[in-house]
């Protein structure tokens, strides 16, 4: 971005611009969310004084600061990298802070923090798996063996863990301690959390996670109904298991060019689709 | 920023697929174009929405019905049904029988078959695998290292609970030599020490207490350790027989 364009940004935001500010607020967004996704940190695992965080709660918070400091003048962010080096460091020190006390109450077992943490170790061991070509029951019972190990170990032995960078890494190696012990002994084939306080707590927080999730509900109506198989193929090599189009078409034994147009048509679907349950869910104007 | 490419652009930065400098680009694009960072956000959510569809799938018994499935309101499976009349429409046009997709799927199936029936190891197959023959030994494939193990390398889980002193992370021994498991662990006393191919088969688990001594009768290769309690591994290394 040359200094120009981003001085006129900047007295646009100096004069409380609200349409500058709140594209300001979303590029903040989307920076610190790509940046958690390449340094594999969870901007959700946090826990500031009103509560547990959501997706947006550390986004809040920076674009607060930033605001902030940049309208009482104490920021000085004169271009472009000055802006994001503020955005960064904010967002680091909150994370620093608000983990900490986020593995506090995962120590405590706090049922909510438990629900953060297992909705994302969820799709993690789901793609984990799968890329061993682990699926369906073995694959369900592995996932239950290690969440509920790493259940116990955090909360008997106390462990603590600077980062859900960390947490992540620790969970990985117990992960695949359970992988290796499925393909030595057979792991018997339980579908069913035991009927302990840890089994309870995670057969609920599926069991929720699967009542309240209306997302999931409406892509798997889309993806079964709306969507053609091949469709539905080249959406989930591309998005779940991160395959790259020319590998899919490859597979698909159809051209790299006809592989993207299925993928742009499935996609105009989807987007249509949630666009209309955007409308719905805002009720006629 | 050249806007005839913004698909590209958005995807590559969604998958995380760009390279820094042309991250650093985009970024500063995104913050003065609001059309990009909307496709941005729409882009996210459907990939957040097929990342969690994906899981599940990967964890639904197979063939077996969603059982927490719930009812849908109407207006959902207008939409829906009206996007699969669209697609029965093109669905005229292939061919209703061996599509490339069923092809591809029917190979995928057998392959996954063949597969797992051969990294199945049981206790007693595992007797009766027989030591590769001496030309495959020289093969450059038993030296491919594994990045899954090479990963956990020198990588303690319980920093202060477990010394090893031997081996070491990375060690080479001959055919037949003997290797010393000698380590200091503050909890319990026994470990089990496992080892592998460089495709990550177990070929051997030892109750073990420290120290041990191993017989290295295996053939030439890449091979990788672990000390691993009932739980979890605790340590990691790699042992090259020349």
């Amino acid at each position: 971005m040359k200094g120009d364009e981003f001085h006129i940004l900047l007295d646009r935001l100096k004069a409380s611009d609200a349409e500058t500010w709140s594209g300001i607020r979303s590029h903040i967004e989307i920076i610190l969310n790509s940046w958690a996704k390449r340094e594999k940190i969870e901007l959700d695992w946090v826990r500031s004084y009103e509560g547990i965080g959501n997706p947006g709660s550390v986004v809040e918070e920076v674009y607060s600061r930033f605001r902030e400091g940049l309208l009482s003048g104490i920021l000085k962010a004169n271009n472009y990298s000055e802006y994001k080096k503020a955005v960064f460091q904010f967002a680091g020190e909150i994370l620093k802070d608000q983990y900490v006390r986020f593995n506090e109450i995962i120590r405590e077992g706090n049922n909510k923090a438990w629900k953060k943490v297992h909705d994302r170790l969820y799709i993690y061991a789901a793609k984990w798996l799968s890329e061993r070509k682990i699926e369906g029951e073995t694959a369900s019972d592995i996932y239950q063996d290690s969440i509920l190990t790493l259940y116990h170990k955090v909360r008997e032995e106390e462990l603590h863990f600077e980062t859900s960078r960390e947490f992540k890494s620790y969970y990985f190696r117990i992960l695949e301690f359970k992988f290796m012990e499925g393909s030595r002994k057979k792991i018997s084939n339980r579908q069913k959390w035991p009927e302990t306080e840890a089994g309870r707590l995670f057969r609920s927080l599926q069991e929720e996670a699967y009542e309240t999730d209306d997302r999931y509900y409406i892509i798997k109506e889309i993806m079964s109904n709306s969507i053609s198989r091949e469709e539905e193929y080249i959406l989930k090599q591309y998005y779940f298991h991160g395959e790259k189009l020319t590998e899919i078409a490859s597979a698909l034994q159809i051209s790299d060019g006809n592989c993207r147009q299925k993928k742009l048509q499935a996609l105009r679907k989807i987007a249509a689709i949630y666009h209309q349950t955007e409308l719905k869910k805002q009720g006629p104007q | 920023m050249i806007h005839r490419h913004r698909e590209e652009w958005i995807e590559g930065y969604l998958r995380n697929e760009l390279s820094d400098s042309d991250r650093e680009i985009f970024e500063a694009h995104l913050l003065c174009c609001a059309e990009c960072r909307k496709q941005i956000a729409d882009g996210s959510r459907i990939y957040d929405s097929v990342e969690g569809y994906g899981a599940r799938t990967i964890f639904q018994p197979a063939g077996k019905i969603d059982k927490h499935s719930k009812k849908l309101k109407p207006w959902i499976w207008f939409m829906a049904a009206a996007a699969g009349a669209a697609l029965l429409i093109g669905l005229f046009l292939l061919p209703n029988q061996d599509t490339p997709f069923t092809r591809h799927q029917k190979v995928a199936e057998e392959i996954l078959e063949k597969e797992e029936d051969s990294t199945r190891v049981t206790e007693e197959s595992r007797k009766d695998i027989p030591p590769p023959p001496r030309e495959r030994i020289a093969n450059l494939e038993a030296f491919r290292v594994n990045p899954i193990y090479e990963n956990q390398i020198g990588i303690q889980v319980r920093a202060g609970t477990l010394e090893v002193d031997s081996p070491l992370d990375s060690v080479e021994c001959s055919i037949g030599s003997s290797l010393e498991i000698r380590y200091q662990e503050a909890g319990a006393d026994t470990l089990f020490f496992v080892l592998l191919n460089n495709l990550g088969t177990i070929l051997l688990e030892e109750k073990v207490t420290s120290p041990y001594s191993l017989s290295m009768q295996f053939p030439e290769g890449l091979y990788y350790w672990q000390l691993t309690d009932e739980e979890e591994s605790l340590h990691t290394g790699k042992i090259f027989i020349r």
